[in-house]
């Protein structure tokens, strides 16, 4: 691969000083003997990694209850010959950035072939069905039931909807792309971000190792959400920044219009990220200030000024309720963490699924998981001890390692029952940080008895156990793998009950919204193409699962303008991660439904009339007999 | 763009590939157009523009070049929601190549007379090009293995039975449609009744997948109330006991 001037770095450049302007002006060193890439064989490892990973979901959507050990050894199979030789000396700078390509984009597509050809991440069905609606209205900001916020922050499906309106692809097609798109972006960007940084290229690959352990990598934030876009462009800004300071400064003006570019995307794309990158910005400046005592170049507080004004502007003149949106679970977090720690409420288990029916987490998953948060607690130390001599006058290099320290706070937060999911969020931009300082650690150089191979194969299977038990960590053990949404049978597709329902609303029924259980709302917006609503607020829940009818229900759907009422015995139709698939004979917890009154008591309201049935899934129309 | 040819392939890339990607005739045939249209040209305009007066060398390039057509394309859908038409095909096929272009004009304006950039060329060797080739193979074959439907012998089967009533002019009628997603081939027995007319019985046999739909018709009423009408499946082995049942109210139409 030709590295062009960029090969600057192929050396074990740890011991170069930090670069003071671009790469592109570095000399490229002599090429030494052995300095042949191996990212062709790795690629062709890559492929039968992602093989073994398709293959054991093909077993499992089989029904077949494949042994996860033959997903997670495809899942080892792409990551630790990439890892193995991320820790060598001799990989240059463009055989690196190779391997952090494929790193990227082959944990990306474990995702992909677990899910395709259709979305079934709760998120994805909320996120497609806007896609959906922009493409079928040509206009943003179309309501959608379930996530009322979303379509205030339409980046990703305004994205998505010029591939689906150019091509003619589907929301799910166009949706992958996007954000396979934005994956790239993210693990190369953050390669460059930490090159810049140390200085050194082999550093920077390890950062991106380690980075791909992070709880959300392989699904959560794989998935088709605004966040899977947005964060990686934060990333692109932060490479940027960092581009930009080490720039002269005659140079570094030319940085403004992609960081100005980014900045406005992530606004029109995510809440979060885009307060995230106020944040950033904002702490940087203020790390320039401190350690500088400057406000001048190459303090980046313009930036923070503009990224602050353009989400202000944002959320006050286009998504005004993400206040209410954002302050409700934050001051349950809040409260929990509260709670938690004066002993008032007890902690959360970890390893818990919501429902008692579901399978337990292995131990020995268990353990893997939680091996994978002491190798991340021991390397810190090592990191800061490294991070501190060499960068303590640097307040990017200073805010990362703040950052890294932060990302244990967040694993306290899992302990906090409402306070889990806020520290879930916040992990995945705090690991950036621990994967900069861990990085750093020097694991790979270590030689006992004149044995080069010992500290990268050891560095290597770290790697390995923090990706795994990254994941592990991230998503329930029962769901890594695929379960069936359509099947052949004698020779013809099925489909699971809540999608059989969906296509049916999708064919059959040409207006009104429906009140359902969780997954079936979600799977009503897409592929149903109808308006749903499920939850709590208002509370469908009690309405779709109580056995007999309260005085309050029907008015309460009238109200919400609610004509249909789906009623789904199956007790997983309440779980946005498991309630999409078909029931599996002989699984057990997949096969409890609530008592048949769950349905049969709309029977008795005036007007209302049954006009779907599926054995588990009832519909009715509470216009029926208008 | 003369000696600029990095930015004249960009310029006149983006508007072939806009027109390719417009008339291709399958998804996947104006994939291949519509990708670099929108995934590359309007970054690489952008970077060419913005860093016109030196090289940043190509990785760089490449990578601000996906992150900011990514960009453009988030931005790109908030303007084309408040232009004429909206966000449609020919919008985004009008904007990515006039943002291209703008972007190739400027970068060849601002660039130093000498300043054409050299496109990467990869150095691959034949092994390697063998290894990468069978890689990608083999990624190929996951995701065909992701797409195929398989069969799954413990997944539960079921029946769908459902109800749709219908008003035309001359009356109304009710369509009733029974799906089978069972796993083998089923046979059913059907009872419909309308109003206060004789029930009607079908029997049938579905495979799997395999949908059947009925009409029933009603007459006009002479008060303009609904007719209700009623189906009840069973499965032929137990003709008895229902299965599944629906039913609806076809509005009234006065004569």
């Amino acid at each position: 691969m030709d590295t062009g001037s960029v090969n600057a770095m192929r050396v074990d450049s740890a011991r170069l000083p930090r670069p003071k302007t671009t790469a592109s002006t570095s000399p490229a060193p002599k090429k030494r003997r052995g300095d042949r890439s191996h990212l062709g064989p790795i690629v062709l490892a890559a492929g039968a990694g992602l093989l073994l990973c398709s293959f054991a979901n093909a077993l499992a959507r089989e029904t077949l209850a494949p042994s996860p050990l033959l997903y997670w050894a495809g899942v080892l199979v792409i990551a630790l010959p990439i890892f193995y030789r991320l820790t060598s000396r001799e990989a240059s700078f463009g055989e690196r950035l190779g391997l952090v390509c494929l790193l990227g984009l082959s944990l990306y597509m474990v995702k992909v072939v677990r899910d395709a050809p259709i979305f079934n991440f709760s998120d994805e069905l909320v996120h497609s069905f806007n896609a959906n609606q922009i493409a079928d209205h040509h206009h943003l900001f179309h309501h959608n039931s379930i996530i009322s916020i979303t379509p205030h922050y339409p980046g990703l499906e305004g994205a998505t909807s010029a591939l689906m309106s150019l091509t003619g692809l589907s929301s799910f097609w166009a949706g992958t792309i996007v954000v396979g798109a934005a994956r790239l972006s993210l693990v190369v960007a953050m390669f460059f971000l930490f090159q810049r940084l140390s200085g050194s290229a082999r550093v920077a690959g390890l950062g991106v190792a380690i980075y791909t352990g992070n709880f959300n990598f392989l699904f959560w934030g794989a998935q088709y959400s605004y966040e899977s876009l947005a964060l990686p462009l934060l990333v692109v800004i932060m490479m940027a920044l960092a581009e930009r300071e080490s720039s002269p400064r005659t140079w570094a003006r030319e940085w403004g219009l992609p960081i100005v570019l980014a900045t406005v995307a992530i606004v029109i794309t995510h809440h979060l990220t885009s307060y995230a990158l106020v944040v950033f910005i904002a702490v940087l400046a203020l790390g320039h200030w401190l350690l500088r005592k400057t406000w001048s170049w190459p303090n980046p507080w313009k930036f923070a000024v503009l990224a602050a004004a353009l989400a202000l502007a944002w959320l006050l003149l286009a998504a005004d309720s993400t206040f209410g949106y954002l302050s409700s679970p934050l001051s349950e977090a809040f409260k929990a963490v509260f709670n938690t720690a004066s002993g008032e409420a007890p902690p959360r288990g970890l390893f818990q699924s919501h429902g008692s029916a579901i399978p337990p987490t292995p131990l020995l998953a268990r353990g893997v998981a939680l091996l994978a948060v002491l190798i991340l607690t021991v390397g810190l130390p090592f990191g800061l001890r490294k991070i501190w001599p060499r960068y303590r006058s640097q307040p990017f290099a200073l805010l990362l390692t703040l950052a890294g320290i932060g990302f244990f706070g967040t694993l306290a937060l899992r302990l906090a029952p409402q306070a889990w999911e806020t520290g879930n969020r916040l992990s995945e931009f705090l690991f950036i940080g621990l994967a900069f300082v861990l990085a750093g650690v020097g694991l790979e150089k270590w030689r006992p008895k004149g044995r080069p191979w010992v500290g990268r194969a050891l560095l290597a299977g770290c790697l390995g156990v923090i990706l795994v038990g990254g994941a592990i960590s991230g998503w329930p053990w029962d769901t890594q793998l695929a379960r069936p949404v359509r099947a052949s049978a004698e020779g013809r597709t099925i489909v699971s009950p809540p999608l059989a329902m969906a296509e049916w609303a999708r064919d059959q029924v040409k207006s009104g919204r429906f009140a359902a259980p969780v997954a079936d709302a979600r799977m009503l917006l897409d592929p149903g193409n109808h308006l749903s609503l499920a939850g709590e607020s208002p509370d469908i829940v009690d309405v779709v699962e109580n056995t007999s009818l309260e005085g309050w229900e029907v008015p309460l759907l009238r109200e919400n303008n609610l004509r249909y009422v789906v009623i789904d015995r199956r007790e997983l139709a309440s779980d946005g991660i498991r309630g999409y698939f078909f029931t599996t004979e002989g699984a057990g917890f997949d096969e409890t439904l609530l008592p048949k009154s769950a349905a049969t008591k709309f029977d008795a309201v005036p007007g209302a009339e049954r006009i779907y049935d599926n054995g588990p899934i009832t519909v009715y129309d509470l216009e029926g007999k208008r | 763009m003369r000696g600029q040819r990095d930015l004249a392939i960009a310029a006149w890339g983006s508007v072939l590939c806009a027109l390719l990607a417009l008339v291709a005739p399958w998804p996947a045939l104006s994939l291949v157009f519509a990708a670099p249209l929108a995934l590359l040209a309007p970054g690489y305009a952008i970077v060419a523009a913005t860093f016109a007066r030196r090289d940043l060398g190509w990785p760089r390039t490449a990578l601000l070049s996906l992150a900011l057509s990514l960009a453009t394309l988030v931005i790109g859908s908030f303007l084309l929601n408040y232009a004429p038409g909206g966000i449609r095909a020919i919008s985004w096929a009008i904007l990515l190549p006039l943002v291209t272009i703008a972007c190739c004009r400027a970068a060849a304006l601002r660039r130093p007379k000498s300043g054409g950039r050299a496109l990467p060329r990869p150095k691959i060797g034949r092994s390697d090009a063998v290894f990468v080739l069978g890689g990608l193979a083999l990624a190929v074959a996951a995701v065909v293995l992701a797409m195929t439907t398989l069969p799954a012998k413990n997944a539960r089967g079921f029946t769908e039975l459902w109800v749709t009533p219908q008003v035309h002019r001359a009356g109304g009628s009710a369509k009733i449609g029974v799906g089978s997603e069972e796993q083998h081939e089923t046979s059913y027995v059907l009872r419909t009744r309308v109003g206060n007319g004789t029930p009607a019985v079908r029997r049938f046999t579905l495979r799997p997948g395999e949908e059947r739909t009925i009409r029933l018709y009603t007459t006009p009423s002479g008060d303009g109330a609904p007719v209700p009408v009623k189906a009840q499946l069973a499965l032929a082995a137990r003709p008895g006991q229902v299965y599944r049942q629906v039913s609806a109210s076809i509005p009234g139409t006065p004569q």
